[in-house]
């Protein structure tokens, strides 16, 4: 629905994480833009959805967000890390013939093959972030299980996916790596592209216009389940990513490939499924004391199921999530570690 | 032959008189003004379904007229009223006919609430502001113009609650306007899709039926603004409003070339000495006071229907009308034993 159907009730603003934290008001933001106001607040939103999920409306506010960021363009300095991995993507444009995400990883592949497997921007991670995690084994992991359901992928070698820029508001940026990568998938001739970042799924999934199907690596899985003997132990929670769990309503897919591992219990978070709380931060924007302290709250509940693992399907929760266990000194003792579902599933494949 | 008295003929008493004779009684119709069809003579299009006011007269007229067993007296006022064991006898003024009724179903209706002592919106001193009585009459022709240039206005405000919720003049809800500010604010959109429409309210009320309206005005573009103004004043040939927001805080002045004010309704002069002749009891508000919903008043033999007993729609006013018409008959049935 159009944000001029909203009735200013505030429910928006009365569930909006960043709320928590800030006096972040989706709803003031939107009768400043109705009525065609300033002082619209175009960065605080992590674009979770939450507020869209219970709007009485349907107001979207995502779609919302997505507009009036459109050629906004933050401060780089406003954006974590030095903003190296918007230095990066614009790379991959600028010298198109020299770059591209890396795809070298151990396992069997097959440049003819139908199935693409896109591995984002996981090796980038390793070499700008000291989060105390690695994130190539993702990659490996997700060539390992696509192995063991008897699938042989043609690794992508895209541009970035885009999904920062577009949530930046860098539209220019985002369309020339669309445009690329359009190009590029349309050349490779694959009918099926796999990620395992919900961020680079639904950027595909949503923000192209693409004629073949996107899947997050857990939907392939689960359709090929038959064929992966998992076994392991202990108890494990997981955390639905903004942009799987509300974006996509990718819900089921990860639980049932969990359930699939004989011996590991699972054990849901106390928000989940289309109540799960967002990480803290998105797009890299606004790394701050406030989305610290919402991530520590994610942790906190992870802690409290009595789970050992907090998994997860979006690399960058992993990347933030994990920051907050690093951080040293530490902001508070955590006994819970953070893993990608990926490489979780690939250590119990027998 | 016994017969049945109705007193008003706008939609509740036309609606009265024709169940009425539906149900084999013969129906006196009294109007006090020279035209049956009362406040949808001033009416365009109606909410919810969009259908024409005159249309509706005119076919309601038309089977009024058709059915023998109803006759109906314009611009008649009663002198009096004498119960008797026989029933009531009415007396018209103006040496009119006396005649005697056995039941009478009151469909006084309502007045428009006249908002010219209301100072702050300078109502009758400030021509561009006009009222949603007004209005209609403009959109009964299918236009929308300021009063003092004759030309479409770029910029239209409507005020809510003119003389509704307000303990200097009426302290209860309307009902209808907040209905009809859409409505009418959908048809100065459709009339000129480029002028910014802007309603001013405290809060929106569209009962059951009415909330499409609601959601179809914000799609369209209308735009809500909660804050009730405080003044109106006229700058360079157009009017200045006070407003303050009160879900930003910020207060400021908001530019309209036309002002519509929603206003409510009052209860009919006439009620009071109706109520006398009847012995009938009103309301603080002036309205008939009903001791058993929907319109029994408690008197015998006499029901109350439509807005003579508190402000309505007209498919409200409709069903009161029916649900008189069944008493009445019960009552004389009952009569007949």
């Amino acid at each position: 629905m159009s944000i001029t159907t909203c009735y200013q009730c505030g429910l928006c603003t009365g569930i909006c994480p960043k709320r928590l934290v800030t006096r972040y008001s989706p709803r003031q933001d939107l009768e400043k833009t109705l009525l065609n106001k300033e002082g619209v607040d175009l960065w605080s939103c992590l674009t979770c959805g939450l507020c869209s999920q219970y709007c009485p409306q349907g107001v979207g506010y995502l779609d919302f967000m997505k507009e009036v960021r459109q050629n906004a363009k933050p401060d780089l300095d406003c954006v974590a890390h030095k903003s190296v991995f918007n230095l990066i993507s614009r790379l991959m444009v600028t010298f198109p013939e020299k770059s591209g995400v890396p795809t070298g990883f151990s396992g069997e592949s097959d440049p003819k093959n139908a199935v693409g497997y896109f591995p984002g921007c996981i090796d980038f991670l390793d070499s700008f972030l000291e989060v105390g995690t690695s994130f190539h084994p993702v990659g490996d992991a997700a060539i390992k299980l696509l192995n063991a359901t008897g699938v042989k992928p043609r690794i992508m070698g895209l541009k970035c996916c885009g999904h920062d820029e577009l949530w930046q508001g860098n539209s220019e940026e985002f369309e020339r790596l669309k445009d690329h990568n359009t190009k590029a998938l349309k050349e490779s001739g694959i009918k099926t592209l796999v990620t395992t970042c919900a961020e680079c799924t639904r950027t595909f999934a949503v923000d192209y216009e693409l004629d073949i199907e996107v899947l997050h690596i857990s939907q392939f899985l689960e359709r090929n389940q038959d064929k992966l003997k998992l076994k392991g132990s202990g108890t494990v929670t997981y955390h639905d990513p903004c942009r799987l769990g509300r974006h996509m309503e990718v819900f089921d897919a990860p639980r049932n490939l969990i359930a699939q591992v004989d011996g590991v219990n699972m054990v849901e978070l106390e928000n989940t499924r289309e109540d799960c709380q967002c990480c803290g931060v998105s797009a890299w924007l606004g790394c701050s004391t406030e989305s610290k302290a919402l991530l520590v709250n994610k942790l906190e509940e992870a802690e409290q199921t009595g789970a050992a693992t907090l998994l997860t399907t979006c690399t960058k929760c992993l990347a933030h999530l994990n920051c907050v266990l690093n951080e040293k000194p530490p902001l508070k003792e955590f006994k819970i570690t953070v893993q990608d579902l990926t490489t979780f599933l690939a250590e119990k494949l027998t | 032959m016994e017969k049945v008295l109705v007193v008003g003929g706008g939609i509740t008493g036309m609606q009265a008189a024709l169940d009425l004779a539906q149900l084999g009684l013969s129906v006196t119709l009294l109007e006090r003004e020279a035209e049956l069809g009362g406040k949808l003579k001033q009416l365009s299009a109606l909410f919810p379904r969009g259908e024409s006011a005159r249309d509706l007269i005119t076919a309601k007229k038309q089977e009024l007229e058709d059915n023998a067993n109803i006759q109906i007296t314009t611009g008649a006022e009663i002198e009096s009223v004498d119960q008797k064991p026989s029933g009531y006898k009415i007396t018209l003024s103006g040496g009119g006919a006396s005649f005697e009724a056995q039941a009478a179903v009151l469909a006084t209706g309502f007045d428009p609430f006249d908002p010219g002592p209301i100072e702050e919106y300078g109502y009758g001193r400030l021509t561009d502001v006009i009222t949603a009585f007004e209005l209609e009459a403009q959109l009964q022709e299918e236009k929308v113009v300021r009063p003092s240039t004759g030309s479409p206005p770029q910029n239209v405000s409507f005020l809510q609650c003119v003389g509704s919720r307000d303990r200097r003049t009426n302290r209860y809800c309307s009902y209808f306007c907040c209905t009809y500010a859409l409505k009418e604010a959908l048809a100065v959109k459709k009339l000129n899709p480029a002028s910014v429409v802007n309603i001013l309210y405290m809060d929106i009320r569209t009962p059951y039926l009415y909330e499409h309206l609601y959601t179809e005005a914000r799609e369209k573009g209308v735009r809500f603004i909660r804050s009730r103004v405080s003044g109106i004043t006229e700058q360079d040939g157009h009017l200045d409003l006070d407003v303050e927001n009160t879900l930003t805080g910020e207060s400021e002045t908001l530019p309209a070339e036309l002002v519509v004010l929603s206003t409510g309704g009052v209860s009919t002069a006439g009620n009071p000495l109706l109520a006398e002749q009847f012995k009938l009891t009103l309301s603080d508000q002036g309205f008939f006071t009903v001791a058993e919903p929907p319109v029994t008043s408690g008197v015998e033999g006499v029901f109350i229907a439509g807005a003579a007993s508190g402000l309505k729609d007209i498919p409200q006013c409709l069903a009161e009308a029916s649900a008189g018409a069944i008493q009445v008959s019960a009552f004389m049935n009952g009569r007949k034993k």
